[in-house]
């Protein structure tokens, strides 16, 4: 019996279910066509919505040819921009600068004095303020510090330290002090935070506790043994405390009307920057500005960290 | 008598040490950061109930305050607790009705960063070689990218007036690429456990080792983050709406806008577009400029304790569990 159904299909088993067994790769191979079919049509559907009747092509066009004549005529379109993109960068370059020094000049000891000493209130009182540092949106404090310069401190020196809505491009150095305060803020609050944390983390280590059952004074403990080992923290934190006051700068340079590289990639955007000067050659030189400087920081920053730890240097010669 | 006593002691224990746990985890910026978000989320779903008055109702042309009589933006005081903008409308009330849209879009934007890069980032974590090179290769390129002047490039060129769509995708194009870091890397990690090699050993297939060992190992990392990254996409709407940009324009962005020498008079109620072009008004009326930057700020506050609470909370709460 079973010789039979396994060398001879019956034609009674052939039936509905044998038919199923010969349809079923040919339903499967027209579901397929059917999906290829589908898919190729709403393809095209989405490209004539995308290019009938709508400038895209053009758009494409335009910008691809733009691009090619920027790059084989690089050093006309400098020339055409230098003048403003220096003088942008320039002026970024100083509130910026101006900043990462207030928040490493205030930032380190503050953070190293509230990680030695984490258990007094003052210390629990900075931490929380550098948290909420960390998080201040950078609109709502230049906000802040505007309204604090024009209100309280023009009335009381007589200095105008902001220029509201003149377009006067003379420097005056006064301006920088809000706008690198502004900026400040932020790489102040992150370098409290992790010189605090590090602080933290080296005065609860073994050495300390054998420095310590050794006899040796705190002062000598705190600036011969746990500040060598703190320090290197601040100089990794640069380039993120670069980040910080880099990502605030279009906000903060719009706010306090400071034609820095933010404020004019804003206006680029907007408007040509004089007639003649192409607006993307102009936003490309001032990114590039940024870019290069973050990456020059960064190698600057490396090569420090190199020297001031003995076990990076000494790492780098092994390898 | 004594199963009895012993199951008793025990359902005692399990009682107390639950309590304990959430005693251990309720952080003062954690409760603070839920009062903050379970607040928007009331204005959010029902504004009608909390506004003091119609969103759009103009009041009176003139009004008496402190014995002068005043032409609109009426100051704050008892009758307008935030005060009002120019056409005499009620400030707290709009910012209570604006809140959904601002809370809506700012939601969706993380969404779609954290479904983009999480997505890149397993696929990295799942497909080695090519893939695996590419994806990385995107997310650090598109780390360099700077949001707010992408998502202003974008929405300024294609034009603030098309609609939440746009807002979403030229805001979350960007800021995608840690998500695909953090997932790479903790995908990485949890896949060197033993756990899953024992899972692997014994043919668990790849959905049930994500059902049963990877999302739980996942999830407290990412939750975290994922209320951290509301808040960001919540800072870069205030800051475009400061720069004039906000869903519900009718113009474009021009040069004289961005310099904030016009107000947008906005169809509906919404917190970027309620900062638009009062950079300069501050001196003059205050509190239109600083009503609804202090309800970003309060918004962003509240976001940033509830994400770091959490993270403090799941931590705790692994380290309790060993």
């Amino acid at each position: 019996m079973a010789s039979r159904s396994d060398s001879e299909p019956s034609e009674g088993r052939k039936g509905p279910r044998g038919a199923a067994h010969e349809w079923l790769p040919l339903v499967r191979r027209g579901a397929r066509v059917l999906l290829s079919l589908l898919a190729v049509i709403l393809a095209t559907s989405l490209c004539s919505f995308i290019t009938i009747n709508q400038p895209i092509l053009r758009v494409m066009y335009d910008g691809v040819v733009g691009f090619v004549e920027f790059l084989f005529n690089l050093g006309l379109f400098w020339n055409d921009v230098a003048g403003l993109v220096v003088s942008a960068f320039w002026h970024s370059f100083l509130v910026v600068a101006l900043a990462l020094g207030f928040g490493l000049l205030f930032g380190v000891p503050i953070g190293f004095a509230v990680g030695i000493r984490p258990h007094l209130l003052t210390s629990k009182a900075m931490r929380l303020v550098s948290y909420l540092g960390t998080m201040a949106p950078s609109f709502l404090v230049a906000l802040f510090i505007m309204i604090f310069f024009v209100l309280y401190v023009l009335p009381a020196t007589g200095i105008r330290f902001i220029l509201l809505s003149s377009q006067s491009e003379a420097f005056d150095p006064r301006r920088l002090v809000p706008i690198a305060m502004t900026l400040a803020v932020r790489p102040l609050a992150y370098f409290t935070s992790a010189i605090a944390a590090a602080s933290r983390d080296q005065a609860a280590r073994d050495y300390v506790r054998t420095a310590r059952s050794k006899g040796l004074t705190e002062r000598l403990i705190v600036f011969q043994h746990i500040w060598p080992n703190v320090w290197p923290v601040a100089l990794d934190g640069i380039p993120v405390a670069l980040l910080f006051s880099i990502s605030a700068l279009p906000i903060v340079e719009f706010v306090f009307n400071w034609p820095g590289v933010g404020q004019q990639l804003l206006y680029g955007i907007v408007a040509r920057p004089r007639p003649g000067v192409p607006a993307a050659a102009y936003v490309s030189f001032l990114l590039a500005s940024i870019g290069i400087t973050y990456v020059l920081v960064v190698l600057v920053v490396d090569s420090l960290r190199a020297r001031a730890d003995p076990r990076l240097s000494g790492r780098t010669r092994d390898e | 008598m004594n199963s009895v006593a012993a199951v008793a002691g025990g359902s005692t224990y399990r009682r107390a040490g639950a309590w304990g746990r959430i005693r251990r985890i309720l952080r003062p910026g954690l409760i603070i950061g839920a009062l903050i978000l379970g607040a928007i989320l009331l204005a959010a779903l029902f504004p009608a109930a909390l506004a003091p008055r119609d969103p759009e109702a103009r009041g009176p042309a003139m009004q008496e305050i402190n014995g002068q009589w005043t032409a609109p933006p009426y100051p704050p005081g008892p009758i307008y607790p935030l005060g009002t903008d120019p056409q005499a409308r009620d400030l707290l009330s709009r910012l209570i009705y604006g809140t959904r849209t601002t809370l809506v879009i700012a939601l969706a934007v993380a969404i779609f960063r954290i479904v983009l890069g999480a997505g890149l980032g397993w696929a990295a974590a799942f497909y080695p070689g090519d893939i695996r090179r590419n994806t990385l290769l995107l997310a650090s390129l598109s780390a360099t990218i700077p949001s707010l002047l992408f998502a202003y490039l974008v929405i300024v060129t294609v034009g603030p007036t098309r609609g939440p769509v746009l807002f979403v995708l030229a805001m979350g194009l960007t800021g995608w690429a840690p998500w695909t870091q953090l997932v790479y890397s903790s995908i990485q990690r949890i896949q060197a456990e033993e756990y899953m090699l024992a899972s692997e050993a014994i043919g668990s297939t790849r959905w049930s080792q994500t059902r049963y060992y990877l999302l739980p190992n996942l999830l407290p990392t990412l939750i975290p983050v994922a209320v951290s990254e509301a808040a960001a996409s919540m800072l870069l709407l205030a800051e475009l709406g400061f720069l004039g940009i906000f869903l519900g324009a009718t113009r474009l962005v021009t040069m004289s806008s961005l310099l904030g020498g016009e107000q947008p008079i906005l169809k509906s109620p919404e917190w970027g577009g309620m900062l638009a072009g009062t950079r300069l008004e501050i001196f003059n009326w205050w509190w239109l400029t600083m009503m609804p930057a202090l309800a970003f700020a309060v918004a962003i506050l509240g976001l940033n304790l509830l994400g770091d609470g959490l993270r403090e909370a799941l931590e705790i709460d692994q380290g309790h569990r060993g």
